[in-house]
């Protein structure tokens, strides 16, 4: 038995190298042909969770140009464990919502001394 | 892939109507299983779980207002019912409603 | 033997800790203009934060999650919105009049305008963050924050009529300007119960690997900590009320609080209030910003650890960052870090009960904390503090108009 509300959304999600790779923004479910509804995806992205707060939120993300293709949709088959967390069989490379981690990764922090190597 | 979708993040605390649209409380949880398929292990929806929050329902807006009064108790005049998935429409996730009567049966009783 | 060194730590943490721009400024108004008499508040402003400490600190030891994180999976990301967007305004406030703290003391020691002052401190402050580690940061800012002892110090050499002192303890009402009374007690409470506390506290017991095992250390670290903290806070209000209180001197900037030490200690008293300044302000910059980081990277699912490098988590890297450099603007651009820290204050004690009352319900929640949810004293207390913080919220702004000036 799982709580789809309580142990799923907004929980924290892990790539397969058990990467933080953001939370689950929101969940999609298909209603099947008797219309049983399955968790078919896992939603992650910055306007899934603007839409969750509320409809001027939404609004108001979509005005300052927060579109859909940073928003990653993972099937729900791609999930390897439920716990406190939510583990995934993704690479965080693949991830759309990821990009902007990326980006500042190779971007900004990259260029800065001392972002990298271990630390003392 | 022709097969309606809905947002779980819209269904979530929406008001619920029984058959004649009397509002009977808000969607609080979903429990879910896993069913065996040919193929893959999917997950689906078993029970909804319906609070009703009485006269305090105006302020169980949030999440967590809900917790706050469903913790206090069931002196807040709050109860839940578990309502089967098969009873439950949510093609129209704004706007959940039962197929048929609430059934006493589902009533969960002061926690 | 780990663990007395874990509570030795937090107790050097809590003497130097709870000083900053904030509850120097406030405390020194409060000397200035009542004498002892607001000490009480102070002591209710410890206690209080000694407790939510505790709370959040308690939450994280047994579920090895923080603070942040519980909101946003608890609550929803809707409901999250609230403590976040409040946490942010509050907390880059009182960074600013912290990088303000910094500056002003450099002032005083090269003459050289604090305006010049704020990005080489803001840069500092991000290298330390951007190198540093969690633990060596936590060191670092607890020994170096010993020198805040000079106020006990101070307090003693002026041998104050201590049961008068001990009588201002009890909450007592004002014969005189009530409305500034209560702006300056709303001030101190906001500059003692700072909620980035403990959103950094959560996030540093994550960080330490903290378990059920580490109840017994949390608890001592925390009461300890404050205990030393609030004594050495109404240290200040008592050194403010011995020597600025006699000659009526009003509290507008670091000026006058910068001699308050002159007058037990001799010059040696300006270096070192101006070194306490310094280091408690730089410290506190180092945390605040770091607390911004945590409350985003946990709230947002990002990695985050800063005992990672910042190209394993660059969105948590560069929000410290921007927060810190941005913290530097208002300062530059002529801002009176002196106003800027009672802005802030004010605004962190009506900020109160977003991150305050969540707590009733993730601290009686069974399946986060098991067996150790709430017990009955803890509730009364959090229930305290609840009623506390909406009093605040409510009475916070209409006090800034009548009482600030």
């Amino acid at each position: 038995m799982l709580h789809l509300v309580h142990e799923v959304l907004d929980a924290q999600l892990l790539d397969r190298h058990d990467q933080k790779i953001g939370r689950i923004d929101d969940l999609v479910l298909e209603l099947g042909d008797d219309g049983r509804p399955r968790v078919s995806a896992v939603l992650i992205g910055g306007s899934p969770r603007a839409r969750r707060m509320g409809s001027w939120i939404a609004a108001l993300a979509r005005l300052f140009g927060l579109r859909e293709t940073g928003v990653s949709r993972v099937p729900f088959a791609a999930v390897r464990r439920i716990g406190d967390d939510v583990a995934l069989d993704v690479e965080q490379g693949d991830l759309s919502s990821e990009r902007l981690e990326r980006w500042l990764r190779e971007h900004v922090v990259c260029r800065v001394p001392g972002s990298a190597g271990e630390r003392k | 892939m022709t097969n309606p979708q809905v947002l779980l993040g819209e269904l979530v605390g929406r008001r619920v109507r029984d058959d004649e649209g009397r509002v009977i409380g808000r969607v609080l949880e979903l429990s879910a299983e896993i069913a065996l398929r040919e193929h893959d292990r999917d997950y689906v929806v078993t029970t909804y779980h319906v609070a009703s929050f009485g006269h305090l329902d105006r302020i169980a807006g949030s999440r967590f207002m809900q917790q706050l009064i469903e913790m206090l108790g069931p002196r807040m005049g709050c109860h839940r019912y578990l309502v089967p998935w098969d009873i439950m429409d949510i093609t129209d996730p704004r706007r959940p409603r039962l197929r048929r009567p609430l059934d006493p049966r589902w009533h969960q009783g002061p926690r | 033997m780990k663990k007395l060194g874990e509570i030795a730590l937090g107790i050097v943490t809590g003497i130097g800790g709870f000083l900053e721009a904030g509850s120097i400024a406030t405390a020194s108004q409060a000397g200035s203009e009542f004498g002892f008499q607001l000490a009480w508040v102070m002591l209710l402003g410890t206690a209080s934060l000694a407790c939510l400490m505790e709370m959040t600190g308690r939450l994280a030891a047994v579920s090895h999650r923080s603070y942040a994180d519980l909101m946003r999976e608890r609550f929803g990301v809707r409901f999250f919105l609230l403590p976040l967007v409040a946490l942010l305004l509050v907390s880059f406030l009182s960074l600013a009049a912290e990088v303000g703290g910094v500056a002003i003391t450099l002032e005083m020691a090269t003459g050289i305008s604090l305006r010049w002052w704020a990005i080489p401190v803001a840069l500092l402050g991000w290298a330390l963050l951007w190198r540093g580690t969690f633990g060596l940061m936590e060191k670092g800012t607890a020994i170096f924050g010993l020198v805040a002892l000079v106020f006990a110090v101070g307090a003693f050499k002026l041998h104050p009529h201590w049961p008068d002192v001990a009588k201002a303890l009890l909450p007592s009402t004002p014969s005189h300007d009530r409305a500034r009374y209560w702006y300056i007690a709303v001030s101190v409470l906001g500059a003692s119960i700072s909620p980035y506390l403990y959103v950094f506290y959560s996030a540093g017991a994550i960080e330490g690997g903290w378990t059920v095992d580490d109840l017994g250390v949390n608890r001592m670290t925390v009461s300890l900590g404050n205990i030393f903290g609030g004594a050495l806070a109404i240290c200040v209000v008592v050194v403010a009320a011995m020597v600025l209180a006699p000659g009526h001197v009003k509290v507008d900037s670091f000026e006058p609080i910068s001699r308050m030490l002159v007058t037990p200690l001799g010059e040696a008293g300006f270096v070192l209030f101006a070194a306490t300044l310094f280091v408690t302000c730089f410290g506190t910059t180092l945390e605040i910003a770091l607390a911004m980081a945590y409350l985003l990277a946990e709230g947002f699912g990002w990695a985050w650890s800063q005992n990672l490098r910042p190209s394993k988590d660059a969105r948590f890297s560069m929000t410290y960052t921007v927060a810190i450099l941005a913290a530097a603007v208002p300062i530059v651009l002529g801002m009176n870090p002196f106003a800027l820290t009672n802005i802030a204050m004010v605004l962190t004690a009506a900020s109160l009960p977003v991150t305050v009352l969540p707590l009733i319900v993730l601290m009686n929640d069974r399946r986060i904390l098991y067996r150790d949810t709430n017990g009955w004293m803890s509730n009364a207390a959090l229930v305290i503090i609840s009623v506390m913080a909406i009093a605040l919220f409510v009475a916070a702004i209409p006090l800034q108009v009548t009482g600030g000036g």
